[in-house]
């Protein structure tokens, strides 16, 4: 039956392998990818609206190695700006931009729908709920330099989706048009209660709208290493199931047919990359498109297998959300614009023109 | 004696009220190819999706080589049986050798790294069905019968012993069809599969099939050697439809020709 | 029952009579006496949307959804034509004891209802002018000053509108000559200390076009929010950056003080932050196109000079 080659089986494998690298062209994309978020970390670490000269940043961020010291001659305001606003901000950038992408890709996968992202099931309309609930209650939400605005509305944003599950569950499985319809019912509710709040309390509208319009202002070490034990690991367990959500994408019947246990791998996808969203959406305001957009410009670049298509876009998603949030610091300074407006604004055009130019279909 | 592949007894699925199967047993082993035969409605593909437990079966139990089909895990079962479906919706950007690496699953560890061996049966199993040559062209740009080498090459690329074949041959001029089903013939006559094919050709189903199932409004009806089973009369009951049978001249096995309802002169 | 009935009813009108004037009572001190100028009428205002309004004679049942002003009229005596205001007003305290309505998504019933004769609002949310007018109520437009002087010509055309001219002027020079004892003190300063006035914590600030930017500009101090913005947001490291000298808190309801700014990550190096020069203010006072603003212009010069005052 098979084939008496001339070929050792192992050689035959390998060569296979080595086409299959070659038409993914993995390596070469991967450095691509890696190569365009470093220029965007540079870039990002060098501009400001301090005015830093590039030099002297390198030589701060150079100092903070032990046993460093160049930033002696430095005014302290630098080594504060650099150390401890700008390079949280550009890191927390490009955490929340991997963070979006990826679950933008994960939700699409596990829904099989185009439109699917991040904030389907519930994520941001709870975030946005449980910040508003803090910040108009009597409740104070800056002590000390902290504040519990990023755990409200974690709670907030995980709250909707276990709210949005449990109404979508029939048993032991959850029918996903069910459970979009649940998450879009659940947003709307979570939406119309956050915007009763609004009305009652209008003197903390604007608190209120900033945080809703998100934005990388307030970053700081702190924050980001809170999200960091909840977006880490929620990464670690999607890219290990890149070749599950292949394989769901094959209609339900035959993924199970195949050896998949459809309902445990979708249950446990959502669930991470809820997780991980719902922490991104906590420390970084309700930033729109990069969820639902990146994924699809990643997919029409490089195919549709999840093993390269969830790294690339979380490449693709850090760099484009720090440029964009150099541009909000940037634009208009010394205030500030808000980056889910420049995310749309660079993003939509683009991907129009992808959508023109593709001719091999979309999804 | 080893345990068959597949052996149903009493299997009873309902659809809510519609109850689509009702009480049947039969039973699958090595080395036999069995046609289930049915009108539309009939219940034949629930049946494939009641064995797989993609459906959950109301009454009856379902034994996968002796082992019950409810205590198996998914992996387990994908390693046991592999359906080759009707083509329908299937990811368009995938290339073939892809969709046919998916048929790996159930031999994939907790990182799921497609090994060597992983890429040479599936290899082995595209070229067994005649499509290795389109291993890297994407699904979108086959045509229908290339697809279905392609699903077919899955099922093999699965390694289960027991292969489960919803109309394997609707989208397939002749030359395939047979091709096709004489694959699957061979394959269960070397002793390393067994297979249960639902076929909608009678003509086809008695030339292929050791033994045929007719099932009708859920009930299996009649089984046996194609010879015994498929005789006008027998038509006429199920399918509710005129039509001759003949035998075919050299291999006695039954020809099915519908009445077109013309007389000797064409009219 | 019958014999006493006549007495109480009576009685009951008397009572009645009686809760009116009670209710109508507005004894605060800082209203001049209630003498209404019968010249002055008609009285024609422009309103911000350019609509002219013309009155024949003093407003009686005015709703005002707007904190400033209702500060302004109660401050020129015209507070007792005030039928209702919005939620957010809270001075003087007779005002707060008034109707509340909401400012900001304003029903006509409501409103209606209240039978007025003049609404006064800082921003219209939806044709709300529109729908006024087709009831045949006269509506004011004032939108929030952007500057002090602003505030103050809103003062005088509201007086012009109530009939209490004489007041809302004797009442502005009242104001001004406060403000100048203020800057005579500042004498030959030429620029004064940067200043960050914090109205947020996610960093919004008062930009050029906030009357209290106009406040720190009559003081001479520079605030480092240079370029407008909307909503003006600072970027943290243009604000480390910019190094202000003193730093203001409006935003005391968020839970922040002196102790959480401080304690903010990379702020240490700001001078205001380590010469102790960071205080809180109360939001309201500074936040309110009224008279209270030369309050607050008084309190901001003692911190901006400490050593002049």
């Amino acid at each position: 039956m098979g084939q008496a080659g001339l070929v050792a089986p192992e050689a035959e494998a390998a060569q296979i392998r080595l086409y299959l690298a070659q038409r993914r062209l993995t390596w070469p994309r991967l450095s691509l990818g890696l190569l365009a978020l470093a220029a965007a970390l540079v870039l990002g670490l060098a501009v400001g609206p301090a005015n830093i000269p590039l030099s002297d940043t390198v030589r701060i961020l150079l100092s903070h190695l032990p046993g460093v010291h160049l930033s002696d001659s430095m005014p302290a305001a630098w080594d504060d700006i650099i150390w401890q606003v700008r390079l949280p901000r550009v890191l927390t950038a490009g955490l929340v931009g991997a963070t979006l992408a990826m679950s933008g890709v994960t939700y699409q996968g596990v829904f099989r729908n185009p439109l699917a992202e991040p904030y389907l099931i519930g994520v941001a309309a709870g975030a946005a709920l449980g910040a508003t609930i803090v910040i108009v209650s009597p409740l104070h939400y800056a002590f000390g330099g902290f504040s519990i605005l990023p755990l409200a509305a974690f709670a907030g944003g995980l709250s909707a989706v276990a709210v949005t599950y449990a109404i979508a569950r029939v048993g032991s499985s959850v029918p996903m048009v069910t459970l979009v319809l649940a998450g879009v019912a659940v947003s709307s509710l979570a939406t119309s209660l956050t915007s009763l709040l609004m009305i009652l309390e209008t003197n903390r509208i604007l608190t209120i709208l900033s945080w809703t319009l998100g934005g990388f202002n307030l970053s700081s070490w702190d924050r980001l290493l809170w999200a960091l034990p909840y977006i880490l690991p929620a990464m670690a367990v999607i890219l290990v199931f890149g070749r599950s959500l292949n394989v769901l994408q094959l209609d339900e019947d035959q993924a199970q047919q195949v050896g998949l246990e459809v309902e445990r791998t979708r249950l446990l996808l959502l669930a991470a990359s809820s997780l991980a969203a719902a922490a991104a959406v906590s420390i970084s305001g309700i930033i729109g498109f990069v969820g639902l957009v990146v994924p699809h410009v990643t997919r029409m670049l490089w195919g549709p297998d999840h093993r390269q298509l969830l790294p690339m876009s979380m490449l693709l998603g850090a760099t484009f959300l720090i440029l964009a949030d150099l541009l909000a610091r940037e634009l208009n300074q010394p205030s500030e614009v808000p980056v889910g407006i420049i995310t749309a604004f660079c993003g939509a055009p683009f991907f129009l023109y992808l959508l023109r130019r593709s001719h091999r279909g979309v999804f | 004696m080893t345990a068959p592949l597949l052996e149903t007894s009493g299997l009873t699925v309902a659809y809510g009220e519609r109850v689509a199967l009702r009480d049947v047993s039969l039973t699958v082993r090595k080395g036999e190819l069995v046609g289930m035969i049915g009108p539309n409605g009939a219940g034949k593909s629930t049946f494939i999706r009641a064995v797989t437990r993609v459906v959950q079966a109301q009454a009856g139990a379902i034994h996968l080589g002796g082992d019950s089909v409810q205590t198996l895990s998914r992996r387990e079962l994908g390693r046991r049986a592999a359906v080759v479906p009707q083509t329908g919706a299937l990811p368009e950007l995938f290339s073939a050798l892809e969709v046919v690496l998916m048929g790996r699953t159930p031999h994939l560890g907790l990182l799921q790294h497609e090994s060597d061996a992983d890429l040479l049966a599936a290899r082995q199993a595209m070229e067994a069905t005649g499509c290795w040559q389109l291993a890297y062209r994407r699904l979108g740009e086959l045509s229908g019968g290339e697809r279905q080498a392609v699903l077919l090459a899955r099922a093999l690329a699965q390694e289960a012993p027991l292969l489960l074949l919803d109309e394997p041959t609707a989208h397939l001029d002749i030359g395939h069809q047979a091709a096709a089903l004489a694959l699957v013939r061979l394959l269960c006559a070397r002793g390393s599969h067994g297979a249960l094919a639902v076929v909608h050709d009678l003509t086809l189903a008695s030339q292929f099939c050791q033994r045929l199932v007719v099932l009708q409004a859920g009930r299996v009806v009649a089984e046996g050697p194609p010879a015994e089973v498929i005789n006008a009369e027998r038509v006429r009951q199920v399918y509710e439809a005129e039509a001759h049978v003949f035998a075919h001249p050299l291999t006695g096995l039954p020809v099915v020709v519908p009445d077109a309802g013309l007389d000797a002169s064409g009219l | 029952m019958g014999r006493w009935r006549v007495p109480l009813v009576l009685a009951a009108i008397l009572a009645a009579l009686m809760l009116m004037v009670a209710c109508n009572d507005n004894g605060s001190e800082k209203q001049p006496a209630a003498t209404q100028t019968t010249s002055g009428y008609p009285v024609s205002v422009t309103d911000a949307k350019g609509n002219r309004v013309t009155f024949d004679s003093a407003p009686q049942r005015i709703v005002v959804l707007s904190p400033g002003h209702v500060e302004t009229l109660f401050a020129i005596g015209a507070g007792s034509s005030i039928v209702g205001v919005d939620q957010n007003t809270d001075y003087p305290p007779e005002a707060a004891r008034l109707p509340k309505l909401s400012g900001f998504q304003p029903n006509l019933e409501a409103i209606a209802a209240s039978r007025p004769d003049l609404v006064i609002m800082f921003y219209d949310p939806g044709d709300l002018q529109t729908s006024l007018s087709r009831l045949n109520i006269k509506s004011l437009l004032l939108a929030t000053p952007k500057t002090v002087a602003g505030i103050f010509d809103q003062m005088e055309q509201l007086g012009q509108v109530t009939g209490h001219s004489r007041e809302a002027t004797d009442l502005r020079k009242r104001l001004e000559a406060r403000i100048q004892a203020v800057t005579a003190k500042l004498g030959t300063v030429q620029q004064g200390p940067r200043v960050y006035h914090e109205l947020d914590p996610g960093l919004f600030t008062a930009c050029p076009g906030d009357f209290i930017n106009d406040a720190y500009t009559i003081l001479k101090a520079q605030n480092i929010a240079k370029s407008a913005g909307v909503p003006c947001q600072l970027s943290q490291e243009a604000l480390i950056a910019a190094n202000p000298q003193v730093i203001v808190l409006a935003d005391e309801p968020a839970g922040v003080t002196v102790a959480s700014v401080k304690a903010r990550a990379g702020w240490a190096s700001i001078a205001a932050v380590q010469n102790n020069a960071v205080y809180v203010v109360d939001a309201d006072v500074f936040s309110r196109p009224g008279p209270r603003i030369v309050d607050a212009i008084e309190q901001l010069g003692k911190l901006l000079y400490p050593e002049k005052f």
